[in-house]
């Protein structure tokens, strides 16, 4: 289940950023676009070490 | 006033990109020399740390694109240039890492070059030299771009003209690549990525103050058009995210712009020279993972910093950088640099520029020789010596130079990154699937990765610049790149779930627990 809620997370992020483009624009879709892609990043942390694999 | 070249800015750039250069191969030299035979040339000693492999990783992920072309788009495009600046492009890498790092499984399963990891996934000599043939393909048009990076700077920094410029670079990386400054692996590339990142944020910042801050480039973009290479005015306007310029433009509406958002997810994986940076990596802890991303995450900064110098440029000096054959809007972040830090500035930011393109380089022309050798001499020839592979490897870099060498004399893309986005796609499309999604998914068959390549192989001669433009709607370029990127997706599953796959006691052993 927890994993769904993951992907539901990274989408969001994905879409969020077209999505501040149109409405936003300027500065704030650039550097946005990058605070969300740092959250995507974290969720994907989280993720990966959740599921970590042990060797 | 746009800066011009002199004895200053001449001797400060060949003082730095010398020393940068001197200075990775005696790196790579070192390295070499410890390597005992032609696996841990390869792959070392499998005992690189976080720190390393970030650093070395996002050297390989950022080209000549990033540091350079990226002002060429923000500076031609406006904010619509952001998509291919690649504004989402941590997403893509971070993802790299979390996928590739099961690559080192796969090393101890026997694998050393990224088709030998096919070949180990899908018990299949010949997926692997169908995908080492095309790397090679696409890596060779991915490395035009390197070139068109260097002698642009040098061009513009020293004064040279392009086929001199172009000349010089081309010999400065054959020495180094002779000299075995690429056998560094990681450590020199992990210096090369240090050396742009630092460079790149702070001309990044300076710029912004330089060009009278950030409200002042807002309202420039706003009023600004779009300028055609050779200075030809449009009507249309820059003020937007898309702009509709051409159906070939990859930002032209928001089609284009779906298509760049999963070209850089894709991407970072499915590059080869890329995901090959976790061959030589040692098995890390949760800490030195999260380390690991940290260093990603501020290195994936960087390519927008570059992008802010564009927009700067823009807004100084207006659309006149859009006269300058056959540089154009590449030219902004050198005369930016130039601008802001003089001769040093040139120096400083030719070796950024340098380190970032050598290092892409260094890292496919690496990855093509091993697969004219590992990847397809050594399937044809079984037996023969590892010292003759070794000494045809070194051989092969000649012509993969000089290939790509001859193409940016002949016709330089007048757009660096919009040239080399056309390599990326199909490099993402197929890889991500064959080699990334392969690793994962034990569904996956030899059939289904081999209809992939060549769909994808197919695809890419529809790009808009080659066959598309006669065949609609490949002529737009957001329908072409996702009809690729999807297409290999559709064919690889749907192939896969139609023909059968490894015996599962195969699979077992392949598959970890």
């Amino acid at each position: 289940m927890s994993i769904i809620i993951f992907i539901i997370l990274l989408s969001l992020c994905f879409i969020l950023v077209p999505i501040i483009a149109v409405t936003i624009g300027g500065w704030y879709a650039y550097w946005g676009a990058l605070i969300i892609s740092i959250i995507w990043t974290i969720i994907l942390l989280i993720l990966r070490i959740k599921y970590w694999e042990e060797e | 006033m746009i800066p011009t070249p002199t004895q200053e800015t001449a001797i400060s750039t060949i003082i730095a990109v010398l020393s940068m250069l001197a200075i990775s191969t005696i790196i790579g030299v070192l390295f070499y020399r410890k390597s005992k035979n032609f696996d841990e040339w390869l792959i070392g000693h499998r005992d690189l740390g976080p720190i390393t492999t970030g650093l070395a990783l996002t050297a390989t992920w950022m080209s000549g694109w990033a540091i350079f072309g990226n002002a060429g788009l923000g500076y031609t495009y406006g904010w619509s240039g952001s998509w291919l600046i690649g504004i989402t492009n941590l997403m893509g890498l971070s993802l790299c890492v979390v996928i590739g790092y099961r690559m080192r499984h796969y090393v101890s399963l026997g694998a050393r070059t990224v088709p030998e990891v096919v070949r180990v996934r899908f018990d299949s000599k010949l997926l692997q030299i169908l995908t080492g043939i095309t790397m090679i393909l696409l890596l060779i048009v991915y490395s035009v771009g390197q070139y068109k990076a260097m002698a642009s700077v040098w061009c513009l920094t020293t004064g040279s003209d392009w086929l001199l410029s172009l000349t010089f670079t081309a010999i400065l990386c054959g020495i180094y690549l002779a000299l075995g400054g690429y056998t560094g692996t990681q450590f020199s590339l992990a210096l090369q990525g240090l050396i742009f990142m630092i460079i790149g944020w702070i001309f990044g910042i300076a710029s912004i103050i330089w060009a009278g801050g950030p409200e002042k480039i807002a309202e420039c973009l706003l009023n600004a058009n779009y300028v055609a290479p050779g200075g030809r005015i449009t009507s249309i306007p820059l003020s937007g995210y898309t702009a509709a310029i051409t159906p070939a433009f990859a930002a032209y509406d928001w089609i284009g712009v779906t298509g760049v958002l999963f070209m850089f997810l894709l991407m970072a994986t499915g590059f080869p020279h890329n995901i090959a940076r976790f061959l030589g990596m040692r098995k890390v802890t949760k800490r030195e993972f999260i380390i690991l991303m940290i260093i990603v995450i501020l290195n994936c900064i960087t390519p927008l910093m570059i992008g802010v110098m564009g927009f700067a440029a823009r807004t100084v000096w207006g659309a006149e950088l859009m006269k300058i054959a056959p540089v154009y809007g590449d030219a902004a972040a050198t005369l930016v640099s130039m601008a802001i830090g003089g001769p040093l500035g040139a120096g400083v930011f030719s070796m950024a520029v340098f380190a970032a393109a050598i290092s892409t380089l260094a890292g496919m022309v690496m990855i093509m020789a091993t697969n004219i050798t590992k990847d397809i001499i050594s399937n044809i020839v079984p037996n023969i010596k590892p010292n003759i592979l070794l000494i045809i490897s070194r051989i092969s870099i000649i012509p993969l130079m000089l290939i790509p060498l001859w193409w940016t004399y002949t016709s330089p893309p007048p757009l660096l990154s919009e040239f080399m986005a056309g390599s990326a796609v199909a490099q993402a499309g197929i890889f991500f699937f064959v080699v990334a999604i392969s690793m994962y998914w034990k569904r996956a068959t030899k059939i289904g990765a081999i209809c992939t390549i060549i769909y994808g192989i197919i695809l890419t001669l529809l790009h808009p610049s080659v066959y598309g433009k006669y065949i609609p709607p490949f002529n737009h370029w957001g329908i072409w790149a996702l009809t690729l990127m999807f297409g290999c997706g559709v064919v690889y599953f749907t192939v896969s779930l139609f023909t059968r796959p490894l015996p599962k006691e195969k699979l077992d052993t392949i598959f970890p627990k």
